[in-house]
């Protein structure tokens, strides 16, 4: 079962006014399914997430936990910093890569990937930055940091990376 | 007394809580013995050869010696492809007595489906092609391409050349086209190739993911996961592309959408209420409904072509693949072994090919037996086969 961060209940709370009309069961714990309060519009591309410079931001890399796309309040120090480093480079573009661990399936860990990296931009366009200037991509399991089977690689697997686009 | 209820009320309560899911049934499935006298001409060993591995790959018919045979076939190469007979070996009309067009090969597979439908009133998959991503390459520098093969392995052609992550191919209902999604651009597109006249068109480029597109049953349509609103959710949009039409809207993502056979239905994965599972709705938009599957972790659902079943992986338990009754509301696993993913229907509606572990492997969902398709490609995935 996935939460969103309490942040981003709290300010989708106020943007949508009344959240919780037409509650169904736990899915519906922070609003119906129904409304629009978790779409961010991505904006135009920019910049080849590939070639991006995933190093100078590389300790902002954001971690999850298995099958989850919610940011864990352990991570959100560094997402902080990232919406300052956003603030003093106005004029940089970066993309959200999220990844996930070899388990699962295709098509569904591009989705879960790319959903990572979108809850990583709406907790950041949250704090303030400028949404149009952060994409996103899903890698799923395709480009890991560590291989193997192991629960640590597992671990190290399951992150959105953020890049400066150049 | 008071022990007693409590006894009575966890009872239930436990049970429910088995997530295990619903047994294998295995069924031995009655087979029809047919000899094969041998087709004569430079390429008629090669073409018995091919004639009697897809028989016995049919799983209606065993490959016997002619005086057990119920049924004899024969069949002689000509410049223009191969002329087959069946006839009962008892006697009477021959079943099949047609001339089938192609090289030996794939006339040969003609002959086979033919022989198999004649038998069986179901035709033969022998005929049908693959289409399958194959990866190289290391950790930072994997590519993945997209190929081409007959069903059986034979030839393993490679389609493109992007040299970045191709995903999800899935041939168009006539099987003329093929559509697919890469990172070639540096984001994830969604492009349709023409085999016949080999050019690629880019039909879906939405900002962020474009992926997992299913061609609809008339071919004049796409269903596929977009996250240009910031989520992935599923869309449908005209085959050429254009403007697209939301289906869904949660908070979690939905991917992997296949239709339903008369084109009215989709069913997807959505994690909407945690793990995966599999959910229909109408093309149009609608109310989803969710399939219990009893299992957990349900993905990569395929609509059979007689639109009673639907396969789907599952990722709990080491990957196996399920397939749920809609008639009966009841599903089963229908895999031994681990490492399967991905199913993809046969034309039979009861063949699936999978994914297993890097290999390419046909399975009969009756006997819940495997045979793997050769090829010299390594880790093979995401496979989808013409109908």
């Amino acid at each position: 079962m996935k939460y969103i961060p309490l942040f981003l209940v709290a300010l989708l709370a106020i943007l949508s006014g009344c959240a919780d009309k037409d509650k169904k069961g736990d899915a519906a714990a922070f609003g119906d399914s129904t409304d629009d309060i978790y779409d961010q519009p991505l904006p135009e591309r920019s910049g080849n997430p590939d070639n991006a410079d995933y190093e100078t931001l590389k300790s902002e890399t954001v971690y999850f936990a298995y099958d989850s796309f919610t940011i864990e309040a352990k991570e959100r120090p560094k997402l902080d910093k990232l919406a300052n480093y956003l603030s003093n480079n106005a004029n940089t573009k970066i993309v959200i890569a999220g990844h996930t661990d070899v388990r699962g399936t295709p098509q569904y860990n591009l989705a879960l990937s790319e959903k990572r990296a979108t809850a990583v931009r709406q907790y950041l366009i949250g704090l303030g930055a400028n949404g149009s200037n952060i994409s996103t991509i899903g890698y799923g399991e395709d480009r890991p940091a560590s291989e193997g089977d192991s629960e640590s690689a597992h671990t190290d697997n399951r992150r959105a990376s953020p890049g400066i686009l150049r | 007394m008071r022990l007693l209820t409590t006894f009575l009320l966890l009872l239930p309560l436990h049970l429910h809580s088995q997530t295990t899911a619903p047994v294998i049934v295995i069924e031995q499935t009655r087979k029809i013995d047919v000899a094969i006298q041998p087709i004569g001409g430079s390429e008629g060993p090669a073409a018995t050869k091919v004639l009697e591995d897809d028989l016995n790959r049919s799983g209606v018919c065993r490959v016997v010696p002619a005086d057990s045979a119920a049924f004899v076939l024969s069949g002689s190469i000509t410049p223009s492809g191969l002329s087959g007979r069946a006839v009962p070996k008892a006697g009477g009309a021959a079943i099949v007595d047609k001339t089938f067009a192609g090289d030996s090969r794939r006339a040969t597979h003609l002959f086979a489906d033919a022989v198999v439908e004649a038998l069986t009133g179901t035709p033969g998959f022998a005929s049908s092609r693959l289409t399958f991503a194959s990866a190289s390459g290391g950790k930072k520098t994997k590519v993945k391409e997209i190929y081409v093969s007959d069903i059986d392995g034979a030839n393993a052609r490679q389609l493109t050349q992007d040299k970045s992550l191709g995903y999800g191919p899935r041939f168009s209902p006539d099987a003329s086209k093929i559509v697919y999604s890469s990172d070639k651009s540096g984001y994830r597109d969604t492009y349709v190739i023409d085999l016949g006249s080999k050019k690629r068109s880019c039909v879906a480029q939405f900002p962020g993911q474009n992926t997992g597109a299913a061609f609809s049953p008339d071919g004049s349509t796409l269903a596929l996961t977009l996250s240009k609103d910031g989520n992935p959710e599923l869309f449908t949009m005209a085959a050429t592309g254009g403007s697209p039409t939301r289906l869904t809207r949660t908070r979690g993502v939905e991917a992997s959408p296949s239709w339903s056979p008369d084109g009215t239905q989709i069913v997807y994965v959505s994690d909407e209420r945690g793990s995966p599972s599999l959910y229909i709705l109408p093309a149009t938009g609608g109310e989803p409904e969710r399939l219990n599957t009893e299992s957990s972790y349900t993905t990569e659902p395929d609509w059979s072509p007689d639109g009673k079943l639907i396969a789907y992986s599952i990722s709990s338990g080491g990957g196996q693949i399920g397939v749920y009754d809609l008639s009966a509301k009841k599903s089963r696993i229908v895999s031994r072994g681990s490492g399967l993913e991905s199913p993809s229907w046969t034309r039979n509606s009861r063949h699936l090919v999978a994914s297993q572990n890097g290999h390419l492997v046909l399975l009969d969902t009756l006997t819940g037996e495997t045979t793997k398709i050769p090829n010299n490609l390594s880790n093979n995935t995401e496979p989808n086969t013409s109908r």
